[in-house]
């Protein structure tokens, strides 16, 4: 046997043999693009700043794909958890709320849209409402955020926002290192795989499957003795708290902070972002923020006022003719080969 | 406060309760009917804005010219959609929502590009003031408040009377049933849909010499109409009344009273409240009657 060949299993999943060690293909091929993202600072220093923002926002991503791909909870207002845990952050740092570790902010950061999440969610999930009516009422949210944030000037200094806003120092009792920025990236990638893997141990858990049953038939589920209401809610919760957490580590990356990171464009953007991906896989949710950003950068200049643009149009394409996101083509790839083989073996047993 | 402040605050409060009641219930048809919620339908009132603008000030017809064209072109634009994109996705409600979000944002854009960022304003056509006796009034928001009036005494009308109310009112009760009686489903979909769009262009037409014309100046009148429908049953040109008078009204003489934005905030975050609070007032009220 040679030492790597690709071979296809009883239940269909193509395995990768490294040295006499079975890998599936879809580990192998995830392995290689972390790998790619590990070599980044070193092989393409200048993407490294534009992709640290990219692994942060894959952090949000992989919340709303929680909500939105396994739960089936459509959301239009993720960025108000975004900005609120970055206004958390910027308000702490800034005016020195807490003593202690830095990370004890991003903490805080967390927690508090967690805490606000669960509670709205909670009240408009156990009176029953239309999923559909759901998805727009966050869209309210989004804009009155965005509006408060804006007038309260006092409190969240109104559209020039917070500046200023400290590098973060990881560490604790007097030995910490402040990040610069490739630190800080392998920062960011640290926290993107370990809330990928959250979200994945959360999803592979009996939580996990009961979220994907009410996705899929949510009477049945109820009347299996499923609270529909509360495996919802926590959903919601648990989105809004990897949303804050993104946006606590977005404050102290970028330095400052303003309204519209309340408001509709980047809970749009983050809907483009799992759709793109392909929402109901994780990976997906790991692809999509990395592409678009990318792609934003290096077209943006090109098609500087047609950028949104391009992306509503992408929106509206994806919806129509690829709802399930770029990973569905690798299944689709791997039907096509599939049926091609099989069409050859049946030729050649005839 | 005297009394000729409050009939012009007042006047101002019914004249935007109107709007937003035509624009709502064109909101509310398209719901109603297929289950859609149309996000683009701020676009709408843009794309009526523009075209009143436009034939103003780039073609130079004048006012009225694009007053009249504009709930065409909004209709046409509603039909557009129905057919291209809403149409395939019946079956997945939540992917229209997604859909007709990416297609406001496109308009939004596309007027960015193609015309630009910066807010016009249309010339009124009718000037000078009224005298009411308590206040001088202006003559134009007068007769916004009167075809406003009369519009939805028309939709009502054709709602009771015409043929194509009659089909409209049998798909939204019930359209398997009126598709078994041999009315065509689709085709009333899609003039539902560009009816509703028509009246929410001829909104964006009727308010543009009293607001800044600008790429996204449809938005807010898309939250303020949503709220509008989840507040009432918002089918017919009465059901919209009370959700209209709840926000415009609200927000209207809150704006007299502090900050406009602060008093659009303030009150789109007390309807959020009203609507996570009502259904336990409900039940607590229906536990009262029980027990009393």
């Amino acid at each position: 046997m040679s030492p790597a060949s690709v071979e296809r299993r009883n239940d269909g999943t193509l395995t990768v043999s490294l040295l006499g060690q079975g890998v599936s293909l879809p580990v192998v091929l995830k392995l290689a693009g972390l790998a790619a993202l590990l070599a980044v600072p070193t092989m393409m220093g200048q993407y490294t700043y534009v992709l640290t923002t990219a692994l942060i926002y894959v952090v949000f991503a992989i919340g709303m794909d929680f909500v939105w791909g396994y739960a089936g909870v459509m959301t239009f207002g993720q960025g108000v958890f975004f900005g609120l845990g970055a206004y958390v952050a910027g308000k702490a740092f800034t005016e020195n709320w807490l003593p202690g570790p830095d990370l004890l902010v991003i903490a805080l950061a967390t927690l508090v849209p967690t805490v606000v999440g669960l509670a709205l969610a909670g009240a408009l999930f156990y009176q029953r409402m239309d999923p559909l009516h759901f998805a727009v009422l966050t869209l309210v949210l989004a804009a009155v955020a965005e509006q408060a944030a804006t007038s309260m000037t006092s409190i969240t200094g109104g559209s020039n926002g917070i500046v200023g806003i400290q590098d973060l120092t990881v560490g604790a009792g007097g030995v910490g290192v402040e990040l610069g920025s490739t630190q800080y990236y392998y920062f960011a990638l640290a926290v993107a795989v370990l809330a990928y893997l959250a979200a994945w141990l959360m999803l592979n858990s009996r939580f996990g499957t009961a979220l994907v049953s009410i996705r899929e038939n949510e009477r049945k589920s109820r009347s299996l003795g499923y609270n529909v209401e509360l495996y919802k809610t926590l959903a919601f919760g648990i989105a809004c708290g990897f949303a804050g957490l993104a946006g606590g580590l977005y404050a102290t990356h970028v330095g400052f902070i303003s309204p519209v990171i309340l408001g509709f464009a980047l809970s749009t953007e983050v809907v483009i972002w799992v759709l793109i991906g392909g929402k109901g896989t994780l990976t997906g949710a790991f692809i999509g923020p990395v592409l678009i950003v990318l792609l934003e950068r290096q077209l943006s200049d090109a098609l500087l006022f047609s950028w949104r643009l391009a992306l509503a149009a992408v929106l509206i394409g994806m919806v129509l003719v690829l709802p399930d996101g770029i990973v569905s083509l690798y299944g689709r790839i791997g039907d096509a080969v599939q049926s091609r083989l099989g069409d050859e073996a049946g030729a050649a047993e005839s | 406060m005297d009394w000729a402040t409050i009939a012009s605050v007042g006047l101002n409060a019914v004249s935007s309760i109107l709007i937003l009641a035509i624009v709502a219930l064109g909101m509310g048809i398209i719901l109603g009917m297929m289950g859609v919620i149309n996000l683009a339908h701020g676009s709408m009132l843009a794309i009526g804005a523009y075209t009143v603008w436009f034939f103003q000030a780039e073609v130079g017809l004048g006012y009225w010219a694009g007053f009249v064209l504009a709930p065409v072109v909004a209709g046409l634009f509603g039909v557009a959609l129905e057919v291209l994109i809403i149409r395939h996705l019946y079956d997945r409600l939540i992917d229209t929502l997604l859909a007709t979000w990416g297609v406001s944002i496109a308009v939004t854009e596309l007027i960015k590009l193609l015309i630009d960022d910066s807010a016009k304003s249309v010339t009124n056509p009718i000037p000078g003031n009224v005298d009411l006796g308590v206040t001088t009034y202006p003559s134009y928001r007068l007769f916004v408040i009167g075809f406003s009036i009369l519009l939805l005494v028309a939709v009502y009308g054709a709602f009771e009377y015409t043929n194509f109310g009659i089909r409209l009112r049998a798909v939204l009760q019930d359209d398997e049933s009126a598709s078994l009686l041999g009315i065509n489903r689709g085709r009333t979909y899609r003039m539902a849909f560009g009816f509703g769009s028509a009246l929410a262009g001829l909104a964006g037409a009727t308010i543009t010499p009293f607001v800044a014309v600008e790429p996204a100046f449809g938005t807010n009148y898309l939250i303020q109409s949503f709220l509008t429908i989840i507040l009432g049953t918002a089918t017919t040109p009465v059901g919209v009344l009370p959700g209209a008078a709840f926000i415009a009204g609200l927000s209207n003489v809150g704006s007299f009273v502090i900050q406009p934005v602060v008093a659009q905030t303030a009150t789109l975050a007390l309807v959020m409240a009203v609507i996570i609070a009502r259904p336990p007032i409900k039940r607590a009220i229906t536990r009262w009657r029980e027990t009393a």
